[in-house]
C-alpha cells in the first residue's frame, strides 16, 4: 500500500503538463519605479539567441502574462518590449513551471529612421524626370556638373547639352525660355542644389497651338526648381589671382527665378584661359548669317580644355530677363557684350598630296592675336497658348575684329566690323476648319573687311617680278538684305493631317572687292591701280517661291508618316558690274521629303527621314575676280552658277528607360550630292590658287554612330559607351587632275563616373580615334592616324567640406613627326567651403607640358601642328554666395 | 471593338476606360482625427488580370501607414497625390482641364482604399473604397489573425525581421516583422504581431508589401468628410456611402465584369449610338452592348 502511495505521489509530481513536455512561464511585468503592473506589453518567448520566436503574449490590465513552450531547448529567452518601454531580455533554463516577475522602466522609443529613396528618374510619356538628389554629390556646383552624371545626357564645356547624342533644341527654367540659345549661361551658373528635377522632353513642340498637328523631333530640357529657390534672389562672387603669368579672375552672378519674373546676369573676367564667351553663344546654331571670306591664318585649335592653351584677356557681361506680362504673354530681354584678346602660337607642317608628284610641304610658324568686341541684343515678346502663338523678336548683333598675325616673316592685319539686324515674327492660330501659321524673317547684314599681308610673297599675281617688295591688301565689302515669309495651313481629319505650304523669299546681295598691291613706302591708302581680274563688283537678287501640299498619316497614336513634296520657283538676277554682264535665270526645282516618327514602345522611338533637295549657289559661289582669302590662298569661282542635287537619308533609334537607367541611341545616315562644278587647287610655290571648273561630280558618304549609357544606382556609377564610323567618297581636283578620295573616321569611347563610398569620386574617360585617307587612283599611300585620349579625375573629400581634386590626362597621336607622340597633363585643386565662402587653390599643368602635338587629315591634306601651351601655374580663388 | 468610338453624352468621370480611377477626393473635406507619431511607407505590388497571359504584369503603389497612440490609418500616397493635384488646379483656377494621373509611371496605379483602425470605436476597423463618385465604407471588427511563427529571418530596410504565417479570408500570407519596433501594426488589415510588420508576401505571388521608409515624425491623421468643406461649391463632391462588405465585393466585381454598367449606376449617361471609325456609320448602342466592354480581371484581396 505504501509503495502505491509513493507511486501516486510521484505521478502527482510528474504532472501531466510535464509528461507532455510543456513549460509554462508566467508572472507580472512591473514598473521598476512604483512596482505597479504594466499593461499592453509584448512578452515573447524566444530562442536563446533571440533569432527565433516560440510564442508571445500581451500583458493584461494588471501586467500579468503567461506563456507556454512545447519543445526540447534547454534554455529560453524572454523578451519584454513595448511602446516607450526599455526592452528587457532574460535567458532562463527551460523548466516546467516558472514564475517570473520582470521589472521594466519607461524609455522613449527611438527608432532608426529610413528615408524613402525615390527612383532616380521616371518616365511619363515623352518626358523623363531625373531627380537631382539622386545624382548630386558634394563636389558638384553647377547644374551642368550633375547633368553629366545623368545617363543619356552629356554636357560640353560651353554648357551645350546633348541627349542621346543629339543637341537639345529648347532650354527652360520652370517652363520659361529666358536664355534662348545662350542657355550655357544657366548650365554653367545655376546651382545644382537649387534644382529639384531635370525634365527631358522628347518630341517637344514648343508652340502649344501646333502640339497635335505638327510633330517635332526636338528634345527640350526643363529645370524644376526647389521650392526654397523660387522667388529668392541669389548672387555669387568669385575673385582669384595667380601666377604664371600674373593672372586674375573675377565673376559676379546674380539670379532670381519667380513664377512671373526670372533674371540671370553675369559679369566674368579673366586671363586664365577660361573662354567665358562660349556659354553666351547661341548653342542652337543654325542662324543664317554672312561671314567673312578672308582672314589671318590661325593655328589649329587643340582638342583640350581651353585653360590649357588659351592666352586670353576677357571681360564678358550678360543680362537676361523674362517677365510674364499676362498669363501667357512673355517679354524677354537679352543683352550680351564681351571683349577678348586672344594670343596663340604654333608651328605646323601642312602636306598637300598631289597627283603623280611628291607632296607639297609647307612649314609655318604661326602667331595670332585676335581682338574681339562682340555685342548681341534681343528683345522678344511671345504669347503661347493652345489658341494662338505670337512671337515678335528683334535682334542686333555687332562683332568687331582687329586681328594681327604672323606666319614665318609675313605679317597679316585683318579688320572687320560686322553688323546685323534681324526681325523674326511668327503667328499661329487654330481655327475650326484649319490651323494657320505665318512666319517672317527679315535681316540686314553689313560686313566690310580688310586684310593686309606684308610682304606679299607672290607679287606675280599683280604681274610684278618675284623679287618685288610689295604688300598686298584685300578689301571685301559685303552687304545682304533678305526676307523669308511663309504661310502654312493644316487641317486635321481623323488620322490624317493635310497641310499646305507657301513661301516667298527674297535676298539682295552686294559684294565688291579689290586685291591690290602697295609697296612698303606708300601709305595704306595709296594703292596701285587694280586690274579687273583682281576686283569684283557684284549684285545679286534672288527671289524664290515655294509651294506644296503635305500630308501626315497616323495609323496609330504612336506612329506618324509625313510626306512633303515642295515645288520651288527661283528667279536669279545677277549683275557683274566689273565685267558688265547681267544674267537672269529662272529655275524650277522639286524638293520632296518623307519622314516617319514612331514610338515603338514607351521607351524606344524611331525617326527616319529621306529628302531630296535641289539648289543653286549664291553670289559667293560665282565671283570671277580673284580674292585673297588668306596670305597664301587666292580663289576665283569664274562666274559659273553652282547647281546641287542633294539626297539625305537617315534613321535614328532612341532608347530611354529610366526604370532600369538605360539610355542609348543608334543613328545611321547616307547622303549623296551631285554637283556641276569642281573647285580645283593649283599650287604656285606655296600659293594655292582655287578656281572652279564645269565638271559633273558626285560626293557621297555614310555615317553610323551609337551610344549606350547605364547608371548603376546602387554604386552611384554611370557608364557611357559610344562609337561611330563614317566614310566619305569625294573627287578632288588638284593640279588639273581628279583624285578619287575616300576619307574614313572611326571613334570609340568609354566614360565612367563613379563614387567609392561617400568621400571619393572617380571619373575616367578614354576615346580612340582613327582617321584614314585613301586616294584610289594614286600610288600615294596615306598612313592612318591613330589617336587616343584618356582622362582620370579623383575627387577626395578629406574633411567635411574639404575636397582635393586630382586630374590626369594623356593624349597620344601616332603620326606626330616632330615632338612627343604622347603628352601628359596633371592638375590639382584643393577647395574648402565654410558656410557660404569657398576657398580654392589650383595648380595647373603640374608637369609643365609645353607643347600639344597633333596630326590630322583634312581631305587629302595632312596637317601637323605643335601648339604652345600655358605653363605650370597656381591660382587662388575665393567664392562667396549670398545664399 | 477598337473601331468603335463611344460617345458619352455626359460622363461624370472623365477617366479613360481601363483606368479604375474614381474622381478625386476634395482636399478641403479632410477632417483631422488624430496625430500620428510613426509613419511607415510601404511599396505595395499587385498583379492584375491573373486570368490572362499578361498576369506577369505587376503594378505598384506607395502606401502609408500612420500610427498614433490610439488609431492608425493606412492609405495610398499616389491616390492622395492625385487628390492634391486636383485641389491645386482648383485653387489656382487652372483652365483647360487637369490630368491628375499623368505623372504616374505605366506600372504605377493608385489604390483608392483607406483603412482606419480604432477610429471612433476601439476594436473596429473602418474601410473605405472609392468607386467613381462614391467612397463606399464598411465597418468590421479588427480582424484577429492566427499566427504561426516560422524560423526564417530577413533584413528589411536595416531591421532584422522574424517571420510568421497566417491564413486570412481565403489567402495565405508570410509576413516579416521586427520586434525592435514593438508596434503591433502592419499594412492593410494586418496586425497582432509583437512587432511592426515590414514585409508581407501573399503565397500565390499576387500581392506583396514591403516597407521602404520609416520615420518617427508627427503629423495629422485625416479622414474625408464632405461636411467639413468644399473647394468649389458647384462641383459635386465625393459621396460617402455605408454598405456591407459583401455589397462592396459585388461592386468590385462589376469593376471588371461590367464597367459601363457601374458608371451608369453612378450617374454617367451613356451614348445611344456608336460610330464605326472606318465607315463612320452610326450604330445603336444598347444596354446589351455594355457587357461587351470588359476590363482585365482584378483579383480581390479577400476571397471570402
Amino acid at each position: 500500500m505504501k509503495s502505491i502511495l509513493y507511486i501516486l505521489f510521484a505521478l502527482l509530481l510528474i504532472n501531466p503538463v510535464y509528461l507532455s513536455g510543456q513549460i509554462n512561464i508566467s508572472g507580472c511585468i512591473k514598473d521598476v519605479k512604483n512596482n505597479n503592473g504594466v499593461s499592453d506589453i509584448n512578452v515573447m518567448l524566444q530562442t536563446k539567441d533571440g533569432k527565433g520566436l516560440y510564442s508571445y503574449t500581451i500583458t493584461d490590465i494588471n501586467g500579468k502574462y503567461s506563456l507556454n513552450y512545447l519543445g526540447n531547448s534547454d534554455s529560453l529567452r524572454i523578451a519584454v518590449a513595448g511602446l516607450n518601454i526599455k526592452a528587457v531580455y532574460i535567458v532562463i533554463p527551460a523548466r516546467s513551471r516558472q514564475n517570473m516577475d520582470i521589472n521594466v522602466q519607461y524609455e522613449a522609443l527611438k527608432i532608426k529612421e529610413v528615408v524613402v529613396k525615390s527612383s532616380p528618374a521616371k518616365r511619363n510619356s515623352d518626358t523623363i524626370s531625373y531627380y537631382v538628389s539622386s545624382y548630386i554629390d558634394s563636389i558638384d556646383r553647377s547644374i551642368g556638373d550633375v547633368l553629366k552624371k545623368m545617363p543619356g545626357i552629356d554636357v560640353a564645356q560651353s554648357g551645350q547639352i546633348n541627349y542621346n547624342g543629339t543637341p537639345i533644341g529648347k532650354f527652360y527654367i520652370e517652363g520659361m525660355d529666358m536664355l534662348g540659345g545662350a542657355y550655357g549661361i544657366a548650365t554653367n551658373n545655376v546651382r545644382a542644389r537649387d534644382i529639384a528635377a531635370v525634365q527631358v522632353m522628347e518630341f517637344h513642340q514648343p508652340v502649344k497651338a501646333l502640339k497635335k498637328i505638327k510633330i517635332s523631333e526636338m528634345t527640350a530640357i526643363n529645370l524644376k526648381l526647389k521650392e526654397r529657390a523660387k522667388g529668392t534672389f541669389n548672387a555669387t562672387f568669385l575673385l582669384g589671382g595667380g601666377y604664371k603669368p600674373a593672372m586674375w579672375q573675377g565673376e559676379v552672378t546674380a539670379m532670381y527665378f519667380a513664377r512671373k519674373f526670372q533674371t540671370l546676369n553675369t559679369y566674368k573676367t579673366n586671363n586664365t584661359g577660361e573662354d567665358v564667351s562660349k556659354e553666351m553663344g547661341n548653342l542652337y546654331g543654325g542662324t543664317s548669317s554672312l561671314n567673312a571670306i578672308t582672314g589671318i591664318r590661325q593655328p589649329g585649335t587643340p582638342p583640350l580644355a581651353k585653360e590649357r592653351y588659351l592666352n586670353n584677356n576677357i571681360h564678358a557681361v550678360s543680362l537676361n530677363a523674362i517677365r510674364k506680362l499676362k498669363d501667357n504673354l512673355e517679354l524677354i530681354l537679352n543683352g550680351k557684350y564681351y571683349h577678348d584678346s586672344q594670343n596663340s602660337e604654333s608651328s605646323s607642317v601642312t602636306t598637300y598630296y598631289l597627283p603623280d608628284e611628291s607632296p607639297l610641304v609647307i612649314v609655318e610658324q604661326t602667331e595670332a592675336n585676335m581682338n574681339i568686341h562682340s555685342t548681341n541684343f534681343d528683345a522678344e515678346i511671345k504669347s503661347n497658348t493652345d489658341n494662338n502663338y505670337l512671337q515678335e523678336k528683334i535682334n542686333f548683333t555687332g562683332k568687331w575684329n582687329n586681328d594681327y598675325g604672323r606666319v614665318n616673316d609675313i605679317n597679316q592685319k585683318f579688320s572687320v566690323p560686322k553688323i546685323s539686324v534681324n526681325n523674326i515674327f511668327q503667328y499661329v492660330k487654330p481655327f475650326n476648319f484649319t490651323t494657320l501659321e505665318f512666319k517672317s524673317d527679315i535681316g540686314f547684314y553689313n560686313l566690310p573687311s580688310r586684310l593686309i599681308v606684308s610682304p606679299c610673297i607672290y607679287p606675280q599675281i599683280f604681274g610684278l617680278p618675284q623679287d618685288s617688295k610689295i604688300n598686298a591688301g584685300q578689301v571685301v565689302n559685303s552687304r545682304r538684305f533678305n526676307t523669308r515669309n511663309s504661310i502654312w495651313a493644316a487641317k486635321n481629319i481623323s488620322n490624317w493631317v493635310f497641310t499646305m505650304f507657301a513661301a516667298v523669299n527674297a535676298s539682295l546681295d552686294w559684294m565688291d572687292s579689290s586685291l591690290s598691291s602697295k609697296d612698303g613706302v606708300k601709305s595704306d591708302s595709296q594703292l596701285y591701280t587694280v586690274p579687273d581680274s583682281l576686283t569684283n563688283n557684284l549684285y545679286w537678287r534672288n527671289m524664290n517661291i515655294q509651294a506644296g501640299p503635305g500630308v501626315s498619316y497616323k495609323p496609330r497614336e504612336s506612329v506618324e508618316i509625313s510626306l512633303y513634296p515642295f515645288m520651288e520657283y527661283m528667279n536669279i538676277h545677277a549683275e557683274d558690274r566689273v565685267k558688265g554682264g547681267i544674267t537672269n535665270l529662272n529655275k524650277f526645282t522639286f524638293n520632296p521629303s518623307l519622314s516617319i516618327n514612331a514610338k515603338l514602345t514607351n521607351d524606344l522611338k524611331l525617326t527616319a527621314r529621306g529628302a531630296f533637295n535641289e539648289s543653286y549657289g549664291g553670289l559667293y559661289d560665282t565671283y570671277s575676280g580673284y580674292i585673297m582669302t588668306d596670305y597664301r590662298v587666292i580663289s576665283s569661282k569664274d562666274g559659273k552658277l553652282a547647281h546641287y542635287k542633294y539626297q539625305n537619308y537617315y534613321v535614328d533609334f532612341n532608347y530611354g528607360n529610366p526604370l532600369i537607367s538605360i539610355f542609348g541611341s543608334l543613328k545611321a545616315s547616307y547622303w549623296r550630292n551631285n554637283s556641276n562644278l569642281m573647285y580645283g587647287t593649283k599650287f604656285i610655290g606655296s600659293l594655292s590658287r582655287v578656281e572652279s571648273f564645269s565638271i559633273d561630280n558626285l560626293a557621297q558618304g555614310y555615317n553610323i554612330n551609337g551610344s549606350f549609357s547605364k547608371r548603376f544606382d546602387g554604386i552611384a556609377t554611370t557608364f557611357t559607351l559610344s562609337g561611330g564610323y563614317s566614310n566619305t567618297y569625294r573627287d578632288i581636283l588638284r593640279e588639273d587632275k581628279i583624285l578619287n578620295t575616300q576619307y574614313g573616321r572611326t571613334d570609340l569611347g568609354l566614360e565612367v563616373i563613379s563614387r567609392f563610398g561617400e568621400n571619393v569620386r572617380f571619373d575616367y574617360g578614354i576615346t580612340y580615334y582613327r582617321n584614314s585617307n585613301t586616294i584610289e587612283n594614286s600610288n600615294e599611300k596615306l598612313k592612318p592616324i591613330d589617336a587616343l585620349k584618356q582622362n582620370c579625375t579623383f575627387n577626395i573629400t578629406f574633411v567635411k567640406n574639404g575636397i582635393i581634386k586630382l586630374l590626369g590626362e594623356h593624349y597620344f597621336n601616332n603620326s606626330v613627326q616632330s615632338g612627343d607622340k604622347s603628352m601628359f597633363f596633371a592638375d590639382i585643386s584643393i577647395s574648402y567651403r565654410a558656410k557660404r565662402i569657398e576657398y580654392i587653390l589650383e595648380g595647373r599643368n603640374l608637369l609643365n607640358t609645353k607643347m600639344y602635338n597633333s596630326s590630322i587629315y583634312n581631305d587629302i591634306t595632312a596637317y601637323e601642328y605643335n601648339y604652345g601651351l600655358r605653363p605650370l601655374s597656381v591660382i587662388f580663388k575665393i567664392k562667396f554666395s549670398l545664399r | 471593338m477598337k473601331n468603335i468610338f463611344l460617345f458619352l453624352i455626359i460622363l461624370i468621370s472623365i477617366q479613360a476606360f481601363g483606368q479604375f480611377y474614381p474622381m478625386e477626393r476634395d482636399v478641403a473635406s479632410k477632417k483631422e482625427i488624430g496625430k500620428y507619431n510613426y509613419l511607415i511607407t510601404y511599396k505595395y505590388s499587385f498583379r492584375m488580370d491573373t486570368l490572362s497571359k499578361n498576369s506577369k504584369k505587376i503594378f505598384t503603389d506607395i502606401c502609408k501607414l500612420e500610427i498614433s497612440n490610439s488609431i492608425s490609418h493606412y492609405y495610398s500616397s499616389y491616390a492622395d497625390k492625385c487628390d492634391s493635384i486636383m485641389y491645386k488646379a482648383r485653387i489656382s483656377n487652372s483652365r483647360g482641364g487637369v490630368n491628375t494621373t499623368n505623372w504616374l509611371q505605366k506600372n504605377e496605379r493608385p489604390t483608392y482604399e483607406d483603412y482606419f483602425m480604432n477610429y471612433s470605436t476601439i476594436g473596429l476597423l473602418t474601410c473605405r473604397y472609392a468607386i467613381e463618385n462614391t467612397e463606399y465604407e464598411y465597418i468590421e471588427q479588427i480582424p484577429i489573425f492566427e499566427w504561426t511563427f516560422l524560423s526564417d529571418t530577413c533584413n528589411v530596410i536595416g531591421y532584422e525581421c522574424k517571420s510568421a504565417a497566417t491564413k486570412f479570408r481565403g489567402r495565405g500570407y508570410k509576413v516579416f516583422f521586427t520586434d525592435a519596433i514593438p508596434i503591433r501594426s502592419g499594412p492593410w488589415k494586418f496586425n497582432g504581431l509583437p512587432g511592426l510588420i515590414l514585409k508581407v508576401e501573399e503565397l500565390s505571388g499576387t500581392f506583396k508589401w514591403e516597407a521602404i521608409g520609416l520615420s518617427q515624425s508627427t503629423g495629422n491623421i485625416y479622414i474625408h468628410d464632405p461636411l467639413v468643406g468644399k473647394t468649389i461649391k458647384d462641383i459635386p463632391a465625393m459621396k460617402i456611402k455605408r454598405i456591407s462588405k459583401e455589397q462592396l465585393q459585388r461592386l468590385q466585381r462589376k469593376l471588371w465584369e461590367d464597367p459601363i454598367g457601374l458608371k451608369v449606376m453612378h450617374g454617367a449617361k451613356m451614348a445611344t449610338y456608336t460610330l464605326d471609325a472606318k465607315t463612320m456609320e452610326k450604330k445603336p448602342f444598347t444596354q446589351a452592348d455594355w457587357t461587351k466592354f470588359k476590363e482585365p480581371y482584378i483579383p480581390p484581396l479577400e476571397l471570402e
